[in-house]
């Protein structure tokens, strides 16, 4: 393109930015909140303590869903951790069916209570947006790969990305503010954004480039799992003839010992047969790849099968990108840093959207009556930004509101009213002036969030002074980062009422775009 | 920055090699990542890796590859030289492919 | 290991608070004055042997310790960033002089 490197990177980085901006800050939102799933997940949980015994829990929850579910032919539960205090389990029966549930460590039964999404609802949203599958993924890895993009531009357009390093002048106002703030969220988290998006097309991988698994493995995609999952091959197909389980203690026991490392998950296949096998993933919490390596036992006899090879280097890579996305680490201030990041990745991207309309708004024939499409482009900033805003902070209500009643639909119902509070912010931004729409969403933000805590402690969920009597740390500092968001909106309200909704200096010369 | 130029003619010039320069760094980067993760997953193995190996390693080059193929296709100053490149660049991986046995 | 990755983070916070004094404009923020010639030598070696120092730990604690380093020094470069807009008159304690500046 004409005009050099630096002005088409600029002019790519602008259209890719706007082009991607609205979805992957869903994403990186969605992303942010998630780093705290589990917390949120306790939260939502009120019954759910945070002090068991994991082996003694895994046993219970087999038990429990044998008994539930006499002919599932295979049984997956994850071990209770101190951030994750439910057992997100799931079993199949032979006919195909499949079953999700979240036991409580305590009883190994369901959790009580009235069905809530909990921490998977933002979860799910990030990498599928309630999308069916496949399309839902595969706008997020396409969002990723424009982010990546935008990210890498961006760093050629910034020409004095090290003489700028430190400046922030949000005193000049204007263009040059959004500049600076856009520059210091981008560059100083720059690893974090370029990494995070990359590993998270990795861990979608399957879906978005599935075409190395077809050109390597063709129609045997069976084989290409069974390589990917060594544990499942001394699977054996069940025999018919009915065995006692061997107790799960000593396997764990001895998996603990064989693997170096805490179980996270147990897996059992035909259970109840003679032909049982039971696989337990270690934890991988203290380090940075994904939990591949795990021990195979015979069921019925305890005795141990088998345990994974280390994984070879190209492997190695895919599961150290995995496990540095889902960054589920034991250290709670690596996950503050990733929760930071996240936070930082939602300033970059929502000051890029700010920072478009601002410096457009300079050059336009009639700033008092936009063109259309500039107007479209305010009010989706306000939609997409806020709106993702409010619908995460309509959780923490809807989760503890909506009426039990609801039964099984109650999850359903709390992801309708998230979708419907992003439609309602892009409505109510149509219909209020741009100063406005910031203004009045960022005050609805503020009582969404600092009335979360407050309808949770009326309602008999969970409540700051239950957790402090309880010593529930996690339990404290999730009402308090609520709080915390509550006030963030509040200075942005009161920043934003301030803006002069004058219209901006008509220059003689158009300035020179600047890096 | 560069901006669209005035005249209608050159205007309609303007669009279409903006169009052309979006359908390579999107749909043509897409189809050829897609073939390196292929020329890469039945490629190495002849080469002494395990199939598996083969396959994560491609996927992964085509997945870092992605986002970086748009900045070559805008930065040129002229829209022919990344078409000519990605076409060949597409054409030596289909070589390759082909070489290697073809897509199982 | 992350602990080491933790310690790196103030050794960065160090190196890029010297970096940020070395630059005309920032000293000119913290002090008033643009910053003198053999300060600036002085200041840029002090950053890079910091930030070096400070690589070299998060590294030899492993994975997450350098994943743990690399996150913590955009925070430390974060906390500069807002000093200097904040309380710049604080990192005047940094420099040989800054007790005696008024």
């Amino acid at each position: 393109m004409k005009g050099g490197l630096r002005a088409s990177m600029s002019w790519l980085h602008t259209w890719t930015g706007l082009v991607c901006g609205w979805l992957v800050f869903a994403i990186f939102a969605t992303g942010t909140a998630s780093v705290f799933r589990h917390e949120i997940e306790a939260w939502a949980r009120p019954t759910l303590s945070a002090h068991v015994d994991p082996a003694a829990a895994l046993q219970r929850a087999y038990d429990h869903v044998r008994q539930v579910a006499p002919d599932a032919t295979s049984i997956v539960v994850t071990a209770p951790t101190p951030q994750e205090r439910d057992m997100q389990s799931y079993w199949l029966t032979p006919k195909g069916g499949f079953t999700l549930a979240e036991l409580d460590p305590a009883t190994g039964a369901e959790v009580q209570g009235p069905k809530t999404a909990g921490g998977e609802l933002f979860y799910r949203f990030h990498f599928e947006l309630m999308a069916p599958f496949p399309y839902g993924r595969l706008a997020a890895c396409l969002a990723a790969v424009f982010f990546v993009n935008a990210v890498l531009s961006g760093v050629i357009t910034h020409k004095r990305i090290f003489s700028d390093f430190f400046t922030f002048r949000p005193e000049k106002g204007g263009q040059r503010a959004w500049l600076d703030g856009h520059n210091v969220l981008g560059v100083l988290a720059l690893p974090f954004h370029l990494f995070i998006a990359l590993t998270g097309i990795v861990t979608l991988a399957t879906t978005f480039m599935p075409f190395g698994m077809t050109a390597g493995y063709g129609k045997d995609l069976p084989a290409f799992y069974a390589d990917v999952a060594p544990e499942t091959k001394n699977l054996a197909q069940p025999t018919g003839r009915a065995a006692q389980m061997a107790p799960l203690a000593p396997m764990i026991a001895q998996a603990q010992q064989r693997l170096g490392g805490e179980v996270l998950r147990l897996t059992v296949n035909n259970p109840g047969d003679a032909a049982a096998r039971v696989i337990l993933h270690r934890d991988n919490s203290g380090r940075l790849s994904r939990p591949t390596q795990a021990a195979t036992f015979d069921g019925a006899t305890g005795q141990l099968l088998s345990v994974t090879p280390a994984p070879g280097p190209a492997m190695a890579v895919n599961d150290l990108f995995y496990g540095l996305h889902m960054g589920e680490f034991s250290s709670a201030a690596l996950r503050w840093l990733y929760f930071l990041g996240g936070l930082s990745g939602c300033g970059l991207i929502a000051s890029g959207l700010v920072l478009w309309t601002v410096s457009r708004r300079r050059k336009l024939p009639d700033p008092a009556r936009p063109d259309l499409g500039f107007r479209l482009v305010e009010v989706l900033n306000v939609g997409a930004v806020m709106g993702m805003v409010l619908a995460i902070a309509s959780f923490f209500w809807t989760s503890r509101l909506l009426p039990a009643e609801l039964g099984a639909d109650r999850p359903v119902w709390e992801g309708r009213v998230f979708l419907a509070m992003i439609a309602a912010t892009i409505l109510y931004s149509a219909l209020r002036s741009q100063r406005r729409a910031w203004t009045e969403t960022a005050w609805a933000a503020a009582f969404l969030f600092a009335g979360a805590p407050i309808v949770s402690a009326l309602t008999g969920g969970r409540s700051l002074l239950r957790s402090i009597a309880e010593g529930d740390g996690a339990m404290i500092t999730l009402d308090l980062v609520l709080l915390t968001l509550a006030t963030g909106f509040v200075f942005m309200a009161r920043r934003a009422a301030r803006e002069p909704a004058r219209a901006p200096k008509r220059r003689a010369a158009p300035a020179p775009a600047k890096g | 920055m560069t901006k669209a130029p005035a005249s209608p003619a050159s205007a309609l010039a303007w669009r279409g090699m903006v169009a052309w320069r979006a359908i390579l760094a999107v749909a043509a980067n897409y189809g050829l990542c897609a073939l390196l993760a292929m020329a890469l997953a039945r490629g190495l193995p002849h080469l002494g890796l395990a199939r598996v190996e083969a396959v994560v390693a491609g996927t992964l080059a085509a997945i870092i590859a992605m986002p970086v193929v748009p900045i070559f296709v805008f930065a040129s100053r002229s829209a022919w030289k990344p078409t000519a490149t990605m076409a060949a660049a597409a054409g030596g991986l289909w070589l390759l492919l082909w070489l290697a046995g073809g897509p199982a | 290991m992350e602990f080491l990755g933790f310690a790196s983070a103030p050794l960065c916070f160090a190196a890029f608070a010297a970096a940020a004094l070395s630059m005309d404009r920032h000293h000119r923020q913290v002090t008033g004055q643009a910053c003198p010639a053999p300060l600036r030598g002085h200041l840029r070696a002090l950053s890079a042997a910091l930030l070096l120092l400070a690589a070299l730990l998060a590294m030899v604690g492993g994975g997450i310790s350098f994943v743990t380093g690399v996150l913590g020094a955009g925070l430390a470069a974060g906390a500069v960033v807002g000093l200097l807009n904040l309380r710049p008159q604080l990192l005047r304690w940094l420099l040989p002089n800054g007790a005696a500046m008024r």
